[in-house]
């Protein structure tokens, strides 16, 4: 079948209803994982995705054009909640993995313990994790940075070194990265190893094969079992309603369309009433000497002093972003716009505690509701972090910071930043955005808690799967790729050794 | 294969004619029960009819009920929040349809419907949903023999009243007991299960352990001393407030408003009740109420309400009673029909493929059904370009008039077609905001924002923006993000900012 005109064609016998060993929907970090895994394995496999498969001349546009092309609903995806939250993710072959800094963070052996105690999650000690990720990490080529630091990751190093707190460089998968500032959007070279440049071919070669375009509407059930999936497939002008028989369906959606798909297929046990975030808030920083943030790559350092709670770090940077952050004050920053070669974004990011779901429309339409209420704690953490980025930056040489929140228009001193240790942020003038979301499907042998077993099978259910950051049993507070991978490939592995 | 596809739409066949026919079944039982309920009110519908319709509190009494309604949904929702994260409105509608299953099956059948409902809503296990059905019935007594035990301090009871009184509350009080005596030794219960099931056949046991393992998860709320008393309070405020809604109606048949005999009334009304009898109680709710409203006036007041008058009373709070639960459960449950007619609709376009015309094959034969999607048309209209210039403000960067202009209608097409991806609900509020704003730049200037000079817009954006009100700035806070986000990705404005800003870094001006 060509959708798009661009994919291994899906060859039917005439005749035949078309039924395939596994389907697997979504080619984000764990569908392409899974993909990869079972076609080596031997498996017939089938992956679905929503979105389009794109070649490098298409990356890299003005995030204007990029988010059409890359990003669900064009990047309008609003988490709802007394404080609406900026979320975004990938649509598109690969998934968010096209559109993130490929930043790599391998899950802590705390939160392996935290995961077995509180949810019963079994085989995912850091011991029995290690192959995983080590696999991942050679296949991706995941690596530090060999040449100098970008200017803003110098003058972060700077004030995290003048605290005395401990600082590192995240270790990314982005081979011979050059410098395009173009993450967000695609990287144009090549460099970045998001899953269209690695496990999507790799999978292939084993023999899996891709069909883009299609969204799947909802899965078929019959006792205990999922039968298939309709999905609508668009090609040019015209959409068409396809039914795919499956053996194993393993859902890759992501964290907000996983859970969306199942609720809407009548599965609700424990889907979707869990979804957590890292809310983070956006500081500009302008320092007497120039940054040019816009070309070079997003700071990669990040401070991990007060972790897991709060972490601190950079973020992407461009003139339009720029100007997003000064926008809750925008009468009272506009003419900071000029300086913006001597300008640099940092970000506070906490480990979300708050509670939140995942639901459909009450329309019964496909979209995804997605609401987060943000805790004392993390208005709390938000708040102390926020001070200490501060402390941080002037400690770097920053003359003054423009935070994303509406009626505190600047900072301009460390002693204005460290007030917000002790007082909260006033919460109804955050602006919040996050990129990464999970544990909305969480897997754990606690069935009062989980809707998943360790290995990602839905309870109830003989031969449904879910296998990507919706499984993830609570925030790991760190950047999720790494440990979506690898536990996408350990239940993968599992899955093998038992259908096989 | 093709039998699997086809067994699997004549599932999806029979479950849609079942909800279907169901959905019709209960029509037609409300439309009977109905019937029977205007041959009930026979002799006494003039007089009903007289009272109430003259009667202003009759609305309040409807508002007090319904009060009571929203409180059973915040207390169902608590009592599932173990496991299943329901919103009130949900918690509510189940309610409302068990509510209505009772008012048109017998025997209080609506109780299992609103386990299964609450079981298809949240994905919990069905004796989960039933364990928490009967837990609410324990709350619901023991709440209503409290408040019996208050009015009974004000007021006389006679001999059946009493020992009604007294056993509920020893049923009530030891079902509590028993219940927090599970919930706290769930390994005991667990062991004493398995050894009581050890001669049964294999199956049986198994089938008992799960049995007594989902009851412990329904209960698991009494775990949480902070939970519990919340929904013990609850239950308090929910037959308080039903206490409130009785006490209204008295005034209709002038009868005096004593809140401890409308407490009194309820009590023994809603106690008689609990036990299985015809839909929606029917003759017997009745005859419990004016039964126990004229022993009550009678050991009160001293005066003996007449048979038509208690009736008359015991009627309307009734029919009131019924009307409510009966619109709210019927909607409620039609439009969850409704939602899964559309569902099943779709999986049943998933028929065998060899029944499907050949001109609707192409390529793999995999097409059930093709919809030409039409592309609309983003236009960005003259109000979005001055609401997107009066956003991004008149100082913010100088540039050439015709580069300008060009900037900004390519800004606020971008602006609009961003905002033509947001969910259908949340399109439809920015609508309406976006008319309230329009109104509010028109009273504030006296002509339409379209016809203001920049300053002005500017000037009314702002005091809406950064104004006082949470949700007017809620409103424009991304509206202002994405506009300024599309106007600086702009390549003229992008290069002229950036000439800009290595010109202020020359001059070393750090602002």
């Amino acid at each position: 079948m060509s959708a798009e005109g661009n994919d291994n064609l899906v060859k039917v016998d005439d005749g035949k209803p078309f039924k395939v060993q596994v389907l697997v929907i979504g080619s984000g970090a764990g569908g392409a994982t899974t993909a990869a895994v079972l076609a080596e394995a031997g498996f017939q496999v089938l992956v679905l995705e929503e979105g389009r498969r794109h070649d490098l001349t298409e990356y890299g546009a003005r995030p204007v054009k990029a988010m059409p092309l890359l990003y669900r609903n064009s990047g309008m995806t609003p988490i709802l909640g007394s404080v609406p939250i900026g979320y975004v993710e990938g649509r598109c072959m690969g998934g968010s993995t096209e559109i993130n800094s490929g930043l790599w963070q391998r899950l802590s052996p705390e939160f392996c313990l935290r995961w077995k105690a509180r949810y019963d999650l079994d085989a995912a000690t850091p011991v029995e994790l290690e192959p995983h990720f080590k696999w991942a990490e050679e296949l991706l080529h995941v690596t530090t940075r060999p040449d100098n630091q970008p200017k803003s990751s110098q003058l972060f190093h700077k004030g995290a070194v003048q605290m005395g707190w401990s600082v590192h460089e995240v270790p990314r998968a982005a081979k011979e990265c050059q410098n395009t500032n173009s993450c967000a959007a695609g990287c144009p070279k090549g460099a970045k190893q998001g899953m269209s440049r690695n496990l999507i071919p790799l999978a292939e070669c084993h023999g899996a094969q891709f069909l883009t375009g299609a969204k799947v509407k909802l899965l078929l059930r019959k006792k205990g079992r999922v039968t298939g999936v309709l999905a609508e497939i668009t090609r040019g002008d015209s959409t068409d309603l396809v039914r795919i028989d499956a053996d194993f369906v393993v859902l890759s959606c992501g964290p907000s369309q996983t859970p969306a798909l199942l609720r809407r297929s009548g599965i609700k046990l424990h889907i979707g009433d869990s979804f957590q975030i890292h809310p983070m808030i956006k500081v500009s920083a302008l320092f007497d000497e120039d940054v040019d943030a816009e070309r070079s790559v997003l700071p990669l350092l990040q401070v991990k002093e007060f972790w897991p709670d709060i972490s601190l770090g950079g973020s992407f940077f461009s003139m339009g972003h720029l100007a997003m952050v000064l926008s809750d004050n925008w009468n009272e920053n506009h003419r900071v716009m000029d300086n913006a070669k001597r300008m640099a974004t940092y970000y506070v990011a906490a480990r979300g505690t708050g509670k939140g779901s995942v639901r459909t429309a009450l329309s019964g339409g496909m979209e995804a509701v997605i609401r987060y209420e943000l805790s004392d704690t993390d208005v709390r953490n938000l708040s102390q972090g926020f001070a200490r980025l501060g402390e941080m930056l002037f400690a770097a040489g920053a003359k003054k910071l423009y935070p994303s929140i509406q009626r505190l228009s600047s900072i301009d001193s460390q002693l204005d930043a460290v007030r917000w240790l002790d007082e909260p942020l006033p919460k109804s003038s955050l602006s919040l955005t996050t990129v990464h979301a999970f544990a909305s499907c969480p897997m754990g042998e606690r069935r009062e808690r989980c809707a998943a077993d360790s290995f990602g099978k839905i309870f109830g259910y003989e031969n449904l799967f879910v296998n990507d950051a919706s499984m993830l049993p609570d925030s790991p507070g760190t950047n999720p790729q790494a440990t979506i991978m690898a536990l996408a490939r350990r239940n993968a592995l599992h899955f093998a050794s038992v259908h096989s | 294969m093709q039998g699997e596809s086809s067994s699997s739409g004549s599932y999806t066949r029979v479950r849609l004619t079942l909800v279907i026919g169901g959905l019709l079944g209960c029509l037609l039982l409300t439309i009977y029960t109905i019937m029977r309920m205007r041959v009930g009110l026979g002799q006494f519908s003039g007089e009903i009819f007289h009272r109430v319709v003259t009667y202003p509190w009759i609305p309040a009494a409807i508002g007090l009920y319904l009060t009571g309604f929203w409180l059973r949904g915040m207390r169902l929702k608590l009592l599932a929040s173990e496991e299943a994260q329901l919103t009130i409105l949900t918690a509510t509608n189940i309610v409302g349809i068990g509510h209505y299953a009772n008012n048109i099956l017998p025997f209080r059948l609506g109780e299992l419907v609103r386990a299964a409902a609450l079981t298809e809503r949240t994905g919990l296990p069905l004796i989960q949903s039933l364990t928490i059905a009967a837990c609410e019935r324990i709350f619901d007594g023991l709440s209503i023999v409290a408040l019996l035990l208050s009015a009974a301090t004000l007021l006389p009871l006679n001999g059946w009243m009493e020992h009604t009184f007294q056993i509920y509350c020893l049923f009530f009080s030891v079902s509590v007991i028993t219940l927090i005596i599970l919930s706290l030794t769930p390994q005991l219960t667990i062991n004493v299960t398995t050894t009581l099931t050890a001669n049964t056949l294999p199956g049986w046991q198994n089938q008992a352990l799960k049995i007594v393992s989902e009851v412990l998860r329904g209960l698991s709320f009494f775990t949480s001393p902070r939970r519990l008393i919340f929904i013990l309070l609850l239950s308090l405020m929910i037959w308080g407030i039903e206490a409130c809604f009785f006490a209204s109606i008295l005034p209709c048949f002038s009868l005096p408003l004593d809140l401890p005999i409308a407490a009194a009334t309820m009590g023994f009304t809603n106690l008689g009740i609990m036990s299985p009898s015809s839909p929606a109680s029917l003759g017997l709710y009745q005859s419990c109420c004016a039964s126990a409203l004229q022993v009550l006036t009678a050991l009160k007041f001293h005066i003996t309400a007449g048979d038509t008058i208690t009736a008359s009373y015991a009627l309307t709070v009734h029919l009131i009673y019924f009307l409510v639960t009966t619109i709210w459960g019927l909607t409620a449950l039609t439009v969850y029909v409704w939602r899964f007619a559309i569902k099943a609709r779709m999986a049943l376009s998933a028929r065998a493929l060899e029944g499907l015309p050949s001109a609707s094959k192409i390529e793999n034969q995999l097409v059930l059904a093709s919809r030409i999607v039409k592309k609309e048309e983003i236009v960005a209209d003259q109000f979005w370009r001055l609401l997107c210039e009066a956003l991004i403000g008149s100082e913010s960067l100088e540039l050439a008039g015709d580069k300008k202009d060009e900037a900004i209608a390519n800004t606020s097409l971008f602006v609009v077609s961003q905002l033509s991806r947001l969910s259908k609900i949340l399109r439809i509020q920015l609508e309406i905001g976006l008319r309230v704003f329009r109104s509010y730049a028109f009273c504030l200037n006296l002509q339409p924002f379209c016809s203001m000079s920049l300053a002005k817009r500017v000037n009314v954006v702002e005091q809406w923006a950064s104004g006082p009100v949470p949700l007017a700035r809620k409103m424009f806070r991304p509206l202002r993000s994405l506009t300024l986000l599309g106007f600086f990705e702009e390549s003229s404005v992008n290069s002229g900012l950036l000439a800009k800003s290595a010109e202020s870094t020359a001059q070393g001006a750090v602002q």
